[in-house]
């Protein structure tokens, strides 16, 4: 996969293809963890209030938010 | 700042323009206005961590910086950044007090800039406005003024027990785990309303499940694993050349594990949200993975506009613009190569990138990790088996949940 101009390790087994999974299809999962983070995936996409994301990475927080309004 | 860096590399010969400052059609990017605004409100560091990209890194720009931003450069900051959600019409903006130690600056000249940028733009324009300190000179009395000021706290550390914080010291070489642990208490108690989470740089040579763990004991609502910046010039710290192992991946892997199997979610991991987010085609947005125009630019102590601080690891200079606010608009920026490639998508990634299965996910990583001397930034990350390791190891665990057995 990486050229010689990278890392190149190898053996890793095929990657699941996730595409073809819905978000609205995983909506009846027993996966605490997975739920939650689909339920605010679904935020991003849906037609609800916008939900804005910022890409820099060197200001936690891990939610959405950029700050306190 | 809590990055750490393998060594400081020098200038790139002169006259060398390393892509994409050439060899890179930035006129042809539709630019992305930007939406987040790092503000160098004080350019030094209570503390001396050896480990530290800014103050120990391949730029020393930061001998050049004034202390701290003179109130004329806050008031043009404000004044440039309010111009820039007018001319886009942005309806919500992020600023981050970023530094060095922003909270040197004094909490009232953060409340009174951050209140300055909100009198000044458009009505309809919300600000987010955030700090990210090492936490050592938090209080009471200055969580509550900060809010009051409506500016949410994210806290830099190595890990929730002192052991995992022995390098971050000060200039005197006393540990500032002490002042660490105090700030972490008040903002996951009283103040959690204006905790942002923890932003924790990954070392490989620490027990994951035992500072991952450390993490959780601490409370906090959000954490972030960042990858030590590093290149392919200047390797992040026990990374093989030969890519026979992958320790970062590794790492990180055995925390999703732990995170993943807690039977709830304990904190909000965002590397790992916005891994899962774009393995199932949702929109995400981080630095580390993903191909979403990067909407970020820095405002230096002394006004100058740069581009993001993790490109100060590469080389002397890499992060400047030649711009600054006292003689441009923001917009100004949005025609840099560095800036354009950043918001180009696939088109910025190597030809190695676009033909990985993982492309669209991994996103070539952290752009400052793809840099190698003498060519520039269209290479892999120097991180790319380990990206490639954890990012597998991701979708088997989402794939196994999302289909029962």
């Amino acid at each position: 996969m990486c050229s010689d101009k990278s890392a190149g390790a190898t053996g890793l087994p095929e990657l699941p293809d996730l595409l073809t999974l819905g978000l609205s299809d995983l909506r009846a999962l027993d996966h605490p963890v997975l739920s939650e983070v689909l339920a605010e995936l679904r935020a991003r996409v849906s037609g609800g209030p916008a939900v804005t994301l910022w890409t820099f990475d060197e200001f936690a927080p891990g939610d959405e938010s950029g700050g306190v309004a | 700042m809590n990055q750490r860096i393998s060594a400081p590399v020098g200038r790139e010969p002169d006259g060398f323009a390393p892509w994409p400052l050439t060899g890179f059609a930035a006129g042809a990017v539709r630019p992305v206005p930007f939406d987040q605004f790092v503000v160098k409100i004080h350019s030094r560091c209570n503390l001396a961590c050896r480990y530290c990209y800014m103050y120990f890194a391949a730029d020393g720009g930061w001998r050049r910086q004034p202390v701290t931003a003179a109130p004329r450069v806050l008031e043009r900051a404000a004044s440039r950044i309010a111009e820039h959600a007018a001319a886009h019409r942005l309806p919500e903006i992020s600023v981050v007090l970023h530094g060095g130690e922003p909270l040197l600056a004094g909490t009232a000249t953060l409340a009174g800039f951050v209140a300055r940028v909100r009198e000044l733009v458009p009505e309809g324009c919300t600000v987010r406005a955030g700090v990210q300190t090492n936490g050592t000179l938090l209080t009471g009395e200055r969580l509550r003024e900060l809010a009051r000021a409506g500016i949410a706290v994210g806290l830099s550390l190595d890990g929730g027990l002192a052991e995992h914080n022995a390098r971050r010291t000060d200039h005197a070489g006393r540990p500032a785990w002490p002042g660490i642990r105090r700030a972490a208490a008040l903002l996951a108690g009283p103040y959690r309303h204006v905790y942002g989470g923890v932003l924790c740089v990954v070392d490989p040579a620490t027990d994951p499940e035992r500072v991952y763990t450390s993490l959780l004991g601490l409370d906090p609502p959000a954490v972030n694993f960042l990858l030590p910046h590093g290149t392919w010039t200047t390797p992040p710290p026990g990374l093989p050349a030969d890519g026979t192992a992958t320790p970062y991946g590794d790492w990180l892997a055995a925390v999703f594990d732990l995170w993943w199997d807690a039977g709830r979610r304990r904190t909000r991991v965002r590397l790992f949200q916005e891994a899962i987010a774009l393995l199932l085609g949702a929109p995400a947005a981080t630095e580390a993975l993903g191909l979403r125009p990067v909407s970020a630019v820095v405002i230096e102590t002394d006004g100058a506009i740069e581009q993001l601080d993790a490109l100060k690891t590469a080389y002397e200079g890499a992060a400047a613009t030649g711009l600054d606010i006292h003689h441009h608009p923001l917009d100004a920026a949005l025609a840099h190569p560095g800036i354009a490639a950043r918001q180009a998508g696939r088109a910025a990634l190597s030809a190695t990138c676009l033909a990985c299965p993982l492309a669209e996910v991994c996103g070539g990583g952290n752009y400052a990790h793809r840099y190698r001397a003498g060519e520039g930034f269209r290479n892999p990350s120097v991180y790319c088996a380990d990206l490639r390791r954890l990012l597998h190891h991701i979708a088997r665990r989402v794939a196994a949940a999302a289909v029962p057995a």
